[in-house]
């Protein structure tokens, strides 16, 4: 029978009961990387636009990021301006967009925290038909990117930019792209981590070099392969 | 021991009355708990929901205020303890809820239903309620504040982090549906964190142990 003594000036806490989840709880941040790998997709089965794909564990969700907040900018007013090393400065509108030959993608999203979002219906524009447009000059190397949140900066080298499966997107999950997914216009970086799909695309800039973006300045890889850089080995987007 | 067990039943005219089951040191650091709980779980589920999040001014403020919310849950304990030396009830109460014994597993075996069980202050399932709120808040603020160390860890700690401050929030908000749920399924109980005071019949049945035990005792009041 557990009796309180009274004269005791024990503070009577479970220190137990503290210290074991203490524990508990280190373990987790040390091995649960392991586990969350290998639960991952687990819940796959629910829709992206489930808002308990977000709360569980495995759950195959967006989570949803932003740097600064959530600028809004409707599709009328919506301008991308086009510069830099390029024959002729464009700025499009979201109507110029929509006329330019549609590529449809359906591929994993897969974020550099580790969860993924599988099968993900993305349409939009090449990103290589909108620097065709534009004309490239001789000597550009790289193709910097900002959001119009005026905080979030991203870039590629222009041999990543060309490839087939990064585009400029406004349409994903099978509609418009909403504001908290980066609408109208974002960039969709198939093979790489999701800090490089750059959401609110305002402006894209032919360069001579790479400047590094937002997440490059805190430590992330450049080259941001899925499955070959930052210390992870995901299955690669291709 | 046993014959004041037989003298108090439901029927008997000693059991009418009041007696006392909580101080108000004790409300005050439940309900401010409950309040910061409330206030740390709706902020992050308000995140997830787009027009929520808009609705109650955006991102950063929900984050700061689950963070701020999170961290703060064991100051109303820590400082109750700290401030109320005088309060025998809460010290009390908050070791022989820190403290398991046999009874306790047997309890939570049969989940109270076994006539031979010693019915105390507090149950098996109470018991394992407040060590495992009280042990999961340790760990959500471990695994919290390494998810906040964007540049001092490395990413696969704040993976390992994230998926367990995900795993503990699961568990947590069932173990507190399971908590509402039989506060909800016992008026008289739930009543007490109000009033203080359960009736001499309900703590009969419910608690017949402890009403024996304490009848001498300066928790009581009638």
């Amino acid at each position: 029978m557990a009796v309180y003594n009274k004269g005791s000036s024990s503070v009577p806490v479970a220190r137990r009961t503290v210290l074991g989840f203490g524990i508990l709880g280190v373990l987790g941040v040390l091995f649960g990387s392991k586990l969350s790998n290998r639960l991952n997709g687990l819940f796959s089965g629910l829709s992206p636009n489930n808002p308990l794909s977000n709360l569980l564990p495995g759950g195959a969700g967006f989570e949803i990021y932003t740097v600064a907040g959530f600028p809004v900018e409707k599709p009328v007013q919506y301008r991308l301006e086009v510069s830099g090393l390029v024959n002729t400065s464009l700025s499009l509108t979201y109507e110029d967009l929509l006329k330019l030959p549609v590529t449809h993608l359906t591929k994993d999203f897969q974020c550099v925290t580790g969860w993924r979002v599988p099968n993900v219906k993305w349409s939009g524009v090449r990103l290589s038909n909108v620097l065709e447009l534009a004309g490239l000059k001789e000597n550009a190397k790289a193709v910097l990117f900002k959001s119009f949140d005026g905080v979030y900066t991203e870039s590629l080298t222009l041999n990543q930019a060309m490839r087939s499966d990064v585009i400029v997107a406004y349409s994903m999950l099978g509609g418009p792209i909403t504001e908290e997914h980066g609408g109208p216009v974002r960039l969709y970086v198939a093979p790489m981590y999701g800090y490089k799909s750059i959401k609110w695309l305002a402006s894209i800039e032919v360069a001579k070099a790479i400047v590094p973006g937002y997440w490059e300045n805190l430590g992330y890889d450049q080259n941001a392969w899925i499955g070959r850089s930052n210390g992870r080995t995901d299955q690669p987007v291709d | 021991m046993d014959e004041p067990i037989n003298r108090l039943t439901e029927d008997n005219p000693d059991s009418r009355g009041d007696i006392q089951r909580f101080d108000s040191a004790e409300r005050l650091i439940h309900w401010t708990t409950a309040l910061l709980m409330i206030l740390c779980i709706g902020s992050i589920v308000a995140i997830q929901i787009p027009s929520a999040m808009v609705f109650f001014g955006g991102r950063t403020i929900l984050r700061i205020a689950h963070i701020l919310t999170g961290i703060l849950l064991p100051v109303p304990l820590w400082l109750g303890l700290v401030l109320s030396k005088n309060s025998k009830c809460l010290k009390k109460d908050l070791y022989s809820l820190g403290h398991f014994t046999k009874e306790d597993f047997k309890w939570i075996r049969y989940w109270g239903n076994n006539k031979t069980l010693k019915l105390k202050k507090f149950n098996g399932g109470q018991k394992a309620n407040y060590s495992f709120i009280s042990g999961s808040v340790v760990v959500m603020i471990i695994t919290g504040l390494v998810m906040q160390s964007f540049n001092l860890l490395p990413l696969n700690l704040r993976i390992g982090a994230t998926f367990t401050h995900k795993l503990f929030a699961i568990l947590i908000v069932i173990v507190l549906i399971g908590h509402i749920f039989y506060a909800v399924g016992n008026p008289e109980s739930l009543k007490s964190m109000i009033t203080l005071k359960v009736s001499k019949k309900w703590a009969t049945i419910h608690c017949k142990d402890w009403v024996v035990e304490s009848e001498d005792d300066d928790m009581i009041s009638d």
